[in-house]
């Protein structure tokens, strides 16, 4: 065999491969992903469970009183969450009732899914976790996901045991939000990811008349515009805000809470209508 | 079962082995913004020791691995370990790849490449690039200290492995004598 082709035979063998590959078709491609994703799954999944049994026989290792301690405190807490619960309770019955009046549409019901996080998966391209809870639970592709720090993201892909949820410190995520005490819309996107700092998000299309600094920082929540992510999730904190190049609008930056880098349980609203969902996104303005 | 089928069962399972470990330790330090990638290490190996079609498998199966969980066309990381295989296929023979030094450095070089490769193909999708090009430079830095650290580690155990499968590759002094 000449040597020029031999030398050349490891880059035509690929080719052949990537030939193959380009005129298989997306179904076979598609189970192959699903068939490695199910595959790897199990891993995580498991490693998961040996981190819970960790924790507990590292509780185990507490004294009684420390867990006395901690009873009286949660006792505490419990009672403070049952008093919002009753006046959750009155301000739902409230808003039903202003929606009647005015006939208004009402937002979406949710169904609320608590999860565990298996695995978080934060690179500079994309910020997704991986929840130990699928289609088995009635997981929905587009549910919003929320956490103790306000908004976490949407779940992208649901699998059997396990859904991804894409962050809002993704930069695949936009979505419609809203300066807390204002109501017109801006466009949220994730994705300014710095390294040793925490996740920011940038702010488009924010009118001039409002201001935001890094000393007197604004709240930013969901708008519930788009009908996917309920309105008032907190987002982040406007911490910059400057003149667009077209001098229209302003641009700015929000900083989302730290908690998101260190996130371990989730709760997914699941809607109960489904076909709030099925939009492929919220619409940014 | 035959030596090449043993090796790029062996091969994989210790791919995987990595990745899972690399995606255990990711996920535990996520509140540092920093992000460890062993692309380079995953192929190394099998590039420089085992014939092609063998490594080939291998770097295409790893591939496949990665890509099932990362939100990218499926395959791509699979084509893109594969063109690194040929490529350090090309050039190993230039080289003494049976030093565990010599493949801990071509891991480090394809693990630099491969990153400068998804720099120019994606950083302009980030809505800062300023931004996105500090951070991937941090995770570079940290991906190759990393590297060099658990690389002769990570090759022990791939040469044990296929000693213990009784698939040792062949020497390259052996081949030639």
């Amino acid at each position: 065999m000449p040597r020029r082709f031999d030398q050349a035979r490891p880059f035509f063998t690929l080719g052949l491969v990537l030939l193959v590959w380009l005129i298989l078709p997306g179904v076979l491609k598609r189970f192959a992903r699903l068939s490695f994703y199910e595959l790897k799954a199990p891993v995580d999944l498991a490693a998961s469970y040996v981190g819970d049994l960790q924790d507990f026989w590292s509780q185990k290792t507490r004294t009684n009183n420390e867990l006395i301690v901690a009873a009286r405190d949660l006792a505490a807490v419990n009672a403070s969450y049952e008093f919002r619960m009753r006046d959750d309770a009155r301000l739902r019955t409230e808003i039903s009732r202003l929606e009647e009046l005015l006939r208004l549409p009402s937002y979406g019901e949710f169904r609320s899914e608590p999860a565990r996080v298996v695995r978080r998966d934060f690179n500079a391209w994309w910020q997704r976790i991986i929840v130990r809870k699928g289609s088995n639970h009635g997981i929905l592709v587009g549910s919003p996901v929320v956490y103790s720090g306000g908004l976490a993201g949407r779940v992208v892909e649901v699998h059997a045991t396990t859904s991804v949820v894409e962050l809002i410190s993704s930069p695949g995520l936009r979505l419609a939000a809203v300066f807390d005490g204002d109501d017109r819309p801006v466009s949220f996107q994730g994705g300014v990811n710095p390294p040793l700092r925490p996740a920011q998000g940038v702010l488009e299309f924010v009118p001039l008349d409002l201001f935001a600094t890094s000393a007197a920082p604004r709240s930013l929540v969901t708008s519930g515009l788009g009908g996917i992510f309920p309105p008032g999730l907190i987002v982040g904190q406007v911490v910059q805000l400057e003149p667009s190049t077209d001098g229209l609008f302003k641009t700015g930056r929000v900083l989302i809470d730290e908690r998101l880098g260190r996130i371990t349980e989730v709760t997914v609203l699941v809607p109960i209508d489904p076909s709030v969902v099925n939009a492929p996104g919220e619409a940014a303005p | 079962m035959p030596t090449a089928f043993r090796q790029v069962f062996v091969l994989c399972l210790c791919a995987c082995l990595l990745q899972s470990l690399a995606g255990q330790f990711n996920h535990l330090i996520t509140s540092f913004a920093i992000t460890l990638d062993f692309a380079g290490l995953l192929i190394a190996f099998a590039a420089l020791r085992l014939p092609f079609r063998p490594a080939l498998i291998v770097a295409l199966f790893t591939g496949l691995w990665v890509d099932a969980y990362d939100p990218v066309s499926f395959g791509r990381h699979a084509f893109l370990y594969g063109l690194a295989v040929c490529l350090i296929h090309q050039l190993r023979d230039r080289l003494p790849r049976e030093e565990t030094f010599v493949c801990v450095v071509t891991a480090l070089f394809t693990n630099l490449a491969l990153c400068v490769l998804a720099g120019f193909l994606d950083l302009g999708a980030l809505p800062d690039a300023g931004d996105g090009a500090l951070r991937l430079l941090a995770d570079l830095v940290a991906s190759q200290l990393a590297t060099a650290l658990i690389g002769p580690w990570f090759i022990a155990l791939q040469l044990r492995s296929l000693q213990l499968a009784r698939a040792e590759p062949v020497s390259a002094l052996r081949r030639y004598a």
